[in-house]
């Protein structure tokens, strides 16, 4: 029921700016137990999931999820996400059934910290989910690492911050 | 010569050389093959295609026969890779390579287990009359034909994409056949030339010289291309076939329904028909004695004896069968999952405020045949064997020579059914509340 999960915690915000955002944040709250979780590989932009990706991709052809293209002056374009009405009716009649209650139940306790990575700077969030996933035990070797993957010096200010923003997630695993 | 014919509507002859194979017919004579004569091929299919009532004795008849066919074109070329018994292995493993099907084919392997883990098994066990026509031919020809069978098994490559593969004699002959019996003739293809074109090659990949692949020459891509198409169609219209489906799960409810009963013992227990009394026992048995009865017959008649069980449930279930009516089906709608469980739910809880359970009156069938991938295994990487794919061979083709089939130019009309294809989802539901369940559904 991971794609319930999914549009319940886009939910819960106005707007999820781009699915990099959603990635990473998703990435994040998986360590810290989140029941939402998928599989992961190191990509450019750090640790991404083709599940979740899929999941995005259904919500949408489901009518549950808007995604709003915003061209950027690189020439890219960031998709902006938020649950239609007609998704949040559909969540609605769900969360009323005695599945949807159980699985409410089970995201809950995760609500407040996707608000808070919402809110994240994108860029301490993606390095941040970068070291979380080089860390196996040792912190300094992950920022190393992630240094190095992401091309900034090794005591650059949001870099350390990214990884007190990741050791927050997984202490709390 | 003395030859041992039989009538095949597919070949118009089988046979069998009563000399040289005498061993064979022994074999086509022992009870657990002759078994398959009372074990239709389609399972239910017969509800839909009133023509297809064959059973898997003919179908089992028809591999051998492609198997003696394939054989002696190979042999002209390749006889030096034939090892002692490879020949006389084959043959039985084409032979015997559904015994295991329990009643209805695959229509009740839920309740009666798996067909080709026990097939492997019975040709094993050295109680049974397969094995000791097996032995006496060759005492190691038991091992032999079960490593043939087995998933998973060391036996050489080019044998086991015979008997099992994507492009194997066992689909070779069901996909004709079934065509012939059901009438839908979408099934046919030009199978001689398949069979009579094949050839063994050995594949280098990276310095390492591979076992001997089947391969078929650059002039057979559309005669496969046909195949795989047919297989196509066969799935769509035949195998998938929602009114066949929704009998098929209707008989697996019954016999799900009557395992619960069984299993809580009383006087339901002790008027089961001996073959079914396996079902206290949850079904899947390996005892011979149990295994040797247990035919589409015996089945059949107890659900007829159920029509008047005190069960009301099982009792309904039945005469909703033999009747062959009051079923109705939907297709699921899109949406979420969570959505789909959502109305799921409503859907039981109707069910049950009208005195329904829905374990037993609504039954989904989910339904999904690829006629092809390209990497079967489906694990990326992984190199292709003419086990988990179809290799063409042409000497002008670049590096090997090999070409997988989907890769081969000229038959981009493939990719329109290579690779996964969409599930079907469908719900099967009592045809009195159809209108209140559609709504539901859709709601």
């Amino acid at each position: 029921m991971k794609d319930y999960w999914l549009a319940k915690l886009i939910s819960c915000v106005d707007a999820v700016d781009s699915r990099k955002r959603l990635q990473k944040s998703i990435y994040l709250l998986q360590l810290s137990g989140s029941p939402l979780a998928c599989d992961y590989i190191l990509h450019y932009y750090g640790p991404y999931s083709f599940e979740l990706a899929s999941l995005i991709d259904q919500l949408n052809g489901a009518g549950i999820i808007e995604e709003t293209p915003e061209p950027l002056a690189s020439g890219m374009v960031r998709y902006r996400s938020v649950v239609k009405e007609s998704g949040k009716k559909a969540l609605d009649e769900f969360e009323r059934t005695d599945r949807g209650r159980q699985l409410r139940a089970q995201i809950e306790p995760f609500i407040e910290q996707f608000r808070n990575l919402n809110n994240q700077d994108p860029w301490i969030l993606e390095l941040a989910a970068t070291v979380a996933f080089y860390h196996e035990g040792d912190w300094s070797e992950a920022q190393k690492q992630t240094a190095a993957f992401k091309k900034v010096r090794q005591d650059d200010k949001k870099l350390r911050q990214a990884v007190e923003l990741a050791r927050r997630f997984t202490r709390s695993a | 010569m003395a030859q041992k014919l039989f009538r095949d509507p597919l070949y118009d002859y089988i046979s069998i050389d009563r000399d040289k194979h005498t061993w064979l017919l022994d074999l086509v004579n022992c009870p657990e093959l002759q078994r398959l004569r009372f074990i239709s091929q389609l399972g239910l299919c017969q509800f839909t295609y009133p023509g297809s009532t064959h059973s898997r004795f003919s179908h089992s008849l028809g591999v051998m026969h492609l198997m003696m066919e394939c054989l002696a074109h190979l042999k002209q070329d390749h006889r030096k890779d034939f090892k002692p018994l490879d020949e006389e292995a084959l043959l039985a493993a084409a032979l015997l390579h559904d015994i295991g099907h329990g009643p209805f084919s695959h229509a009740t392997e839920r309740v009666f287990g798996d067909h080709e883990a026990r097939g492997v098994a019975m040709i094993r066990d050295p109680c049974l009359e397969i094995h000791k026509v097996l032995s006496k031919r060759a005492k190691s020809l038991p091992a032999k034909v079960a490593a043939l069978l087995e998933k998973g098994s060391q036996a050489p490559l080019w044998q086991k994409s015979l008997i099992s593969s994507q492009l194997d004699l066992d689909r070779l002959d069901y996909l004709r056949r079934d065509s012939l019996y059901s009438g839908a003739e979408y099934g046919n293809f030009d199978c001689f030339r398949i069979t009579h074109t094949m050839e063994l090659r050995t594949k280098t990949i990276e310095g390492r010289q591979q076992g001997l692949f089947v391969v078929w020459p650059d002039k057979s891509k559309f005669a496969i291309e046909e195949y795989l198409f047919s297989r196509f169609y066969m799935y769509q219209s035949v195998y998938f076939h929602h009114t066949t489906r929704a009998y098929e799960g209707l008989l697996d409810r019954i016999l799900t329904r009557a395992q619960y009963l069984a299993r809580n013992g009383g006087e339901f227990k002790t008027q089961l028909l001996a073959p079914l009394r396996i079902l206290a026992g949850g079904g899947k048995t390996r005892n011979r004695r149990d295994f040797e009865g247990l035919t589409d017959h015996v089945v059949l008649a107890q659900i007829t004896l159920w029509q008047e069980c005190k069960d009301k449930i099982l009792q309904d279930l039945c005469r909703r069968l033999l009747a062959r009516k009051g079923i109705a089906w939907a297709e699921a709608p899109t949406g979420a999952s969570f959505e789909m469980t959502r109305k799921i739910e409503a859907v039981r809880d109707y069910l049950k405020r009208q005195g329904k359970d829905s374990e037993y009156y609504f039954i989904e069938h989910a339904s999904q045949a690829t006629p092809y991938r390209p990497y079967s295994s489906g694990s990326a990487g992984e190199e292709q064997t003419s086990v988990n794919s179809i290799m063409l061979y042409n000497p002008r083709w670049r590096v090997t020579g090999f070409c997988e089939i989907s890769q081969v130019s000229g038959l981009e009309r493939l990719k329109a059914i290579t690779g996964a294809q969409p599930t079907v989802l469908r719900y099967y539901f009592p045809k009195e509340h159809e209108p209140e369940i559609r709504r539901l559904l859709n709601g």
